[in-house]
């Protein structure tokens, strides 16, 4: 595996950890699928139909969503809206992951603040 | 265009016929207006044309992608792990059993001079060969995705007072017990199916006449009630292998198993005639033994006194569960 490959499955595997996060929060107002796709590209996080259209079924399934058809425009549309569950569960896991950045971010801060801590890493 | 609409249902339809029915429309009319949106994004305005609608397509992913994410979170499979490591080795020690057996079965009955031609007798070994390899696998596959679909805990190790100790032996105690019991009872199977002809053909009373002690006819009749049996055993061999120690669990299972057994055998030896009793005692008067008191009645209720002896054995294994199971917990 080259080095970028190292680099985008890490990448991938963090955006896949916030994804649910991002989803139930994005759809506290009701929204399609790709209007959901569109604004999330729009803030730098590129997620594919094909991962983002099962994953809201998936998490309706659990009660975390719900959705409803709307057939009044020129396309029938199905509208996902995050449940009172949800919502729940949201302010649960942003809580922690609000925990986790801070954390994450000294510890990044101090490692780069002891350019002699890596020297020692790299002669391990 | 009628034909890029053929190319977007006939994608539709590759994905979601292969989704659970319930959700079929609802996933097609969703993923139809999202191929219209891409389309209309890509084609701002335009019609779309045949490659629009292909790339569009590509980009949403092939059909087979489509659907493994929208059952990515179903148990998609027959045997996971832990079970699969357990159901190869469990299956390595059948087929090898069997495939053992039916050879050595194979290679006697042609040196005892079975009837029929040799080139016969060896495509018909052959093809009872490949038919028993085929079954055993059947079964053990059954039971192990039985074991997998059912949940059945391979590890009991919720808190920390549940851990086992370690063993004293290097081995795992239950391990070599479990193929053991796996490895007679596919060897008793394969005696009782295969070799009554081969006992037969080697029996001669002392005048050198041949007698049949066997009645294969009534053996072969029986032949579900030996291959139920074997499955019984395996099934429970399988469960102790899959456990790995002497558990209350595990001795549940065995006492059930015993029990099924000890029952199949009481019905075999009392439903069916197998041993020719009158064809041995005339064959020892013959032989100049003529039989009389206690042997007389021991060799004209053979089946009886086996079937004892079967019950027997079974209760000593049920005892040396349940002792294996204390020294265990203690």
């Amino acid at each position: 595996m080259g080095h970028d490959d190292v680099v985008s499955s890490m990448v991938l595997e963090l955006r896949r950890g916030t994804l649910v996060m991002l989803v139930l929060g994005q759809l506290r107002e009701p929204a399609y699928g790709y209007a959901l796709v569109k604004s999330l590209a729009d803030h730098g996080i590129p997620i594919e139909a094909n991962t983002l259209y099962p994953l809201m079924r998936r998490l309706e399934s659990q009660g975390l969503l719900q959705s409803e058809w709307d057939n009044g425009g020129s396309k029938p549309r199905k509208y996902y809206r995050t449940t009172d569950e949800g919502l729940r569960v949201l302010h649960e896991v942003e809580a922690q992951w609000h925990a986790l950045c801070s954390g994450v971010n000294v510890l990044l801060c101090a490692d780069r603040r002891e350019p002699g801590k890596e020297a020692k890493d790299a002669e391990r | 265009m009628p034909n890029d609409n053929d190319l977007i249902e006939r994608y539709l339809y590759a994905i979601t016929r292969r989704l659970p029915a319930k959700q079929r429309a609802d996933v097609a009319e969703e993923l139809r207006t999202l191929i219209s949106d891409m389309l209309d994004e890509r084609c701002r305005g335009l019609p779309p044309t045949a490659k629009d609608v292909r790339v569009v397509l590509t980009e949403l992913g092939t059909p087979g992608e489509m659907v493994r994410k929208y059952t990515a979170d179903e148990d998609a499979c027959l045997i996971g792990q832990p079970y699969y490591a357990q159901y190869l080795y469990v299956l390595k020690i059948v087929l090898a059993c069997v495939a053992g057996g039916m050879i050595v079965a194979g290679v006697l009955t042609l040196a005892t001079g079975a009837e029929g031609s040799v080139l016969g007798n060896v495509l018909g070994g052959i093809g009872s060969l490949v038919a028993a390899l085929v079954f055993a696998f059947a079964i053990v596959t059954l039971l192990f995705a039985f074991f997998s679909h059912r949940g059945v805990d391979v590890e009991v190790m919720g808190s920390l007072d549940d851990l086992p100790p370690v063993p004293r032996e290097t081995k795992n105690p239950a391990r070599g017990d479990a193929v053991a019991g796996i490895v007679f009872s596919i060897a008793g199977a394969i005696v009782f199916l295969l070799f009554p002809d081969v006992l037969n053909a080697l029996s001669h009373r002392g005048d050198g006449v041949p007698f049949d002690p066997f009645n294969a006819e009534a053996i072969r009749s029986s032949a579900w009630v030996i291959i139920a049996w074997t499955v019984v055993c395996i099934g429970a061999e399988s469960f102790k292998l899959v456990e790995g120690r002497y558990t209350p669990r595990l001795l549940a299972v065995t006492l059930v198993s015993d029990l099924v057994v000890a029952g199949l055998a009481v019905f075999w030896l009392t439903s069916f005639q197998l041993v020719d009793t009158p064809a041995i005692v005339q064959a020892l008067a013959a032989q100049g033994d003529a039989l009389s008191g206690p042997v007389l009645w021991a060799v004209l209720n053979a089946q009886v006194a086996f079937c004892g002896f079967i019950v027997l054995a079974l209760a000593i294994d049920a005892v040396d569960s349940i002792v294996k199971t204390v020294k265990a917990s203690r």
